[in-house]
């Protein structure tokens, strides 16, 4: 009998493991398509493949980030200003269902963060204000919950930039925060391999303009 | 052997539980997903419900994906902008291929059916509207005006010396202004001669706003021409103050937020003598103009459905100066002082699921004194208003609305000349309207209501009918009609001489087609207006007290044409709107029909807008030339015949948003009349011709030529 509760036990042990394997490798196969993506396309086709995978794994609250993120991307990449706050709504539906799963989770914050500028494109005059300070607050949330988060401090490096010399902004302020930002990407170890790990590139490639 | 025959059982056990995972086999799913209008949906999520396995549809609508899953399943396909579809499936060992999947646009405000004939929207949640409430506040040369930046929109006539908003051939007390639903009674600064003056409410105050320049709605009364609608904040999203400093004054604001509740307050001192040292001023300022003002805007959330609103202004303004009374050839020393207090409350809440309340309380107190040389003027205002309608949100596709209001209105104007004088009125009005909308599908609306009004003081009992049509006639394009009699008691100045007048009558019809799609909004409007009842004279020229009829009559027709194209981000946004009125009316004065002197048959506004995002900076231009207005000129025997020349202004706004000691800081500076175009609104006349028998004539033309005003606001 004691041997059948562990044989038994051990099956089911076997079969969360193999689902759990079965998560990691489709989450592995979707992540490298998303960092291969670079039409409207591949990351739409990425999005729907991380929504599927999150309408399973209900619990979970990675396969909802990256969802979210490539929705965020598409969104920059849109060109018909009318078509951003539809694709933004569902980014924001995937985000928020994964707050809800974790409240403490930094990479969400700063992906949060990442969203907002999106939407101030729609309307910078009416948006601006608003959403700036949203952001800010964000990327603030994003370093506390994490400090060695390098994607809060390239998010907030990129912010500098875009803000004239004069008021605190500009290349020159910008600098030693891609700097930092940078310093943090090296340091940075991912939980694991379909833990959020990018930036990292983008970061280089704004730096080296500077 | 027992052991064994274990061993055995439990092998057998673990190869039936893995049995299933050696026997899938996979098949292929595949079809084509498209919209209703059958175009292929490229993008769209496909996928086993409850299961990875899925794709995306390709950009001719097709898909194709493989799965081992076995028997009923469900089959979600979804895209952003259309309704989630799912089919049931049963798999077996077969492929599945040919489905046909159809997805539903989701019904949004774009693709319905709206009657707007006659009306344009402002709004910050509504999709279908045309402007943003930050427009109208950011428009260049408008000054953060509410009726200015209406003014940049078709249908209204550029009036430089008034500043209140004229519509279609209509004079500016045809206007109306409504805040929540609720009647403002002044809802301008009071006028100095010859100056321009301005809404007392910021624009910031309002995340909604309806401008409407006829065929409104039967709920509003007391207006021939046209209606603003004005609808307050919700509930403040948190806790904020901020200051501003501009270089006319202070305002200052500060909001508290608790869970269902919030409560703000704003105040502001302006005062314009700086201001008028740097521009040099046409006017002789005695004392430069000063206003000072209040505002309370308290909102608690009863329910997740119901809504207590109150909203308090106070302000008082102030100013003197020597007037050059051209026409009796003096000067004359002018004070005007004036104390504005109104308040209202609404409450609105979802009885049911059927029924909707709105109800409503209003005060306004205005008193104003004109002092004139050695003539005090001291007129005092007071106006109250109880509101309440039902709507019936039950029916699918009717909705209905009934309501009623009761109006107080209390005049009293005392004359302190030699003699003193007092003249005094009071009326009570009653009013009730019904009006229904009926939604025939998607594409077709009908909207008829009714309107009764009863005055104690005119002692006459009105009905006004209202009906309005609109029809899809394709994706993105609409025909939207109105007609109906709008009625408005005669001006204050009339009625406290006559009781005996009735009121004025206008009758509107309305025809509009719009295009919108995507950035992009065209928008003509044809209008007929009639005018009968209209204040008149008895005798020509004669302004004798109580000697006034209601037999004037006149008309106003045109056109209306608007078109706003908001480019992709970084691009430019701009609008532009041509009108075209024809109008004549033979009212008051007037020997003959003519045109009156508010008149232009030509407004162009062009407003161009554009966000410099590397510098955050945000750029507004307006331009607008307006035709030549009529004035009288004794000198010519034809009556109203002469025009001055075309009106020009160009201005620019510039905002730009940064942080300074890490609080969020606005500069905004605007420059009206950038060119310095020399601009005559009209010319007044001496009463009496000189030694040559000409009567000699003076410009009336803006007090500087122009205007710069530049504002720092941070938020602490």
């Amino acid at each position: 009998m004691k041997t059948l509760i562990t044989i038994l036990i051990t099956i089911i042990c076997f079969g969360s493991l193999a689902s759990d394997a079965k998560y990691k490798e489709a989450m592995s196969k979707a992540v490298e398509k998303l960092n291969h993506a670079s039409s409207v396309d591949d990351f739409m086709a990425a999005a729907n493949i991380f929504e599927r995978i999150s309408q399973t794994e209900q619990e979970l609250w990675l396969p909802l980030y990256y969802a979210a993120q490539s929705y965020i991307v598409v969104s920059f990449m849109e060109q018909d200003i009318s078509k951003k706050d539809p694709i933004l709504d569902k980014a924001q539906q995937f985000l928020d269902k994964a707050f809800s799963l974790t409240k403490n989770e930094s990479e969400l914050y700063a992906l949060q963060a990442f969203l907002y500028p999106s939407r101030i494109t729609v309307d910078p005059m009416g948006r601006g204000m608003e959403y700036i300070e949203k952001m800010n607050q964000a990327i603030e949330d994003a370093i506390r919950l994490n400090p060695d988060n390098p994607r809060s401090y390239y998010l907030r490096a990129v912010t500098t930039l875009n803000m004239p010399e004069e008021f605190g902004g500009g290349a020159v302020a910008a600098k030693p925060i891609f700097e930092l930002a940078q310093k943090k990407f090296d340091e940075f170890q991912p939980e694991s391999s379909i833990s959020p790990n990018w930036g990292k590139e983008q970061n280089y490639e704004e730096l080296s303009k500077l | 052997m027992l052991e064994f025959c274990f061993v055995m059982k439990t092998t057998i056990l673990i190869l039936i539980l893995f049995i299933p995972i050696f026997t899938r086999g996979q098949i292929q799913i595949s079809g084509n997903v498209s919209s209703t209008n059958e175009e292929p949906i490229s993008g769209a999520n496909i996928f086993l419900q409850g299961t990875y396995d899925g794709c995306t549809s390709d950009s001719l609508g097709n898909f194709l994906f493989t799965t081992s899953e076995k028997g009923n399943h469900t089959l979600i396909i979804s895209f952003i902008g259309y309704k989630t579809n799912g089919i049931q499936l049963e798999i077996s060992n077969s492929d599945i291929s040919g489905l046909t999947i159809v997805l539903e646009d989701e019904a949004n405000e774009l693709e319905e059916v709206t009657i707007n004939a006659g009306s344009f929207e402002a709004s910050d949640k509504k999709k279908s509207v045309i402007l943003k409430p930050i427009d109208i506040a950011l428009t260049a040369g408008v000054g953060g005006d509410i009726y200015g930046a209406f003014g940049t929109l078709p249908g209204s006539h550029v009036v430089g010396e008034e500043g209140r908003l004229f519509v279609r051939g209509g004079e500016s007390y045809e206007t109306k202004t409504y805040m929540d639903g609720m009647l403002v009674h002044s809802p301008y600064y009071s006028k100095t001669p010859d100056l321009p003056t301005r809404g007392r409410y910021s624009p910031l105050l309002f995340n909604g706003m309806v401008f409407s320049t006829g065929g409104y709605s039967a709920e509003y009364g007391q207006a021939l021409s046209s209606i603003v609608d004005l609808k307050t904040v919700a509930l403040e999203p948190k806790d904020q103050s901020s200051i501003s400093v501009i270089t006319v004054g202070l305002q200052g604001s500060h909001s508290k937020r608790w869970k269902n509740t919030s409560l703000a307050i704003t105040g502001e001192l302006l005062h314009l003598g700086l201001s008028n040292k740097i521009f040099k001023q046409n006017i002789d300022w005695i004392n430069d103009p000063v206003t000072a003002g209040t505002t309370l805007l308290f909102r608690h959330k009863t329910s997740e459905t119901g809504m207590v609103k109150s909203f308090g202004n106070f302000n008082y303004n102030s100013s003197r100066m020597l007037y050059d009374d051209f026409a009796n050839s003096t000067f004359r020393d002018v004070t005007v002082s004036n104390y504005n207090a109104y308040l209202n409350t609404t409450y609105n809440e979802l009885i049911n699921k059927n029924w909707m309340i709105c109800s409503g309380i209003a005060v306004n107190l205005d008193n104003e004194k004109n002092l004139i040389d050695a003539q005090n003027i001291n007129t005092t205002k007071k106006n109250s208003q109880l509101k309440i309608s039902f709507t019936n949100i039950g029916l699918k596709n009717l909705t209905t609305k009934i309501g009623a209001d009761y109006n107080y209105y209390d005049y009293n104007q005392n004359l302190i000349m030699e003699d003193d004088f007092l003249f005094n009125f009071s009326n009570n009005q009653f009013s009730a309207f019904v009006e229904s909308e009926l939604k025939v599908g998607s594409k077709l609306a009908f909207k008829a209501g009714l309107r009764t009004e009863y005055n104690t003081f005119l002692n006459d009992l009105n009905l006004m009918p209202r009906i309005s049509a609109a029809a899809k006639t394709g994706k993105s394009s609409q025909i939207s009609m109105a007609f109906g009699t709008f009625r408005q008691n005669p001006e204050d100045d009339y009625l406290k001489f006559s009781p005996t007048l009735s009121q004025e009558k206008s009758t509107h019809t309305i025809l509009t087609y719009q295009y919108k799609k995507d950035t992009r909004t065209f928008r003509i409007e044809a209008y007929n207006k009639n005018y009968n009842e209209l204040i008149k004279f008895k005798e020509e020229f004669s302004f004798e007290p109580g000697n006034y009829t209601n037999n004037g009559s006149g008309y106003s027709r045109g056109f209306d044409i608007f078109w706003r194209n908001q480019k992709k981000f970084g691009k430019s946004d701009y609008w532009i709107s041509y009108s075209w009125n024809d109008s004549k009316r033979n009212y008051r004065d007037f020997k003959e029909k003519a045109t009156p002197y508010y008149f232009s048959a030509h407004n162009l506004s062009v407003v161009y807008k554009k966000f410099f995002f590397p510098i955050n900076c945000f750029v507004s231009a307006s331009y607008s030339l307006t035709s030549g207005r009529p004035y009288y000129n004794p000198n010519n025997p034809d009556f109203m015949a002469d025009r001055t020349k075309p009106y020009n202004d160009f201005s620019i706004g510039l905002t730009h948003i940064l942080y300074l000691l890490k609080k969020q800081t606005v500069l905004h500076l605007v420059v009206n009349n950038v060119f310095g175009f020399n601009n005559v609104f009209g010319y007044t006349y001496s009463n009496s011709p000189n030694d040559s028998g000409i009567y000699e004539s003076k410009p009336v033309i803006p007090p500087s030529k122009r205007m710069a005003v530049f504002l720092i606001s941070i938020q602490l």
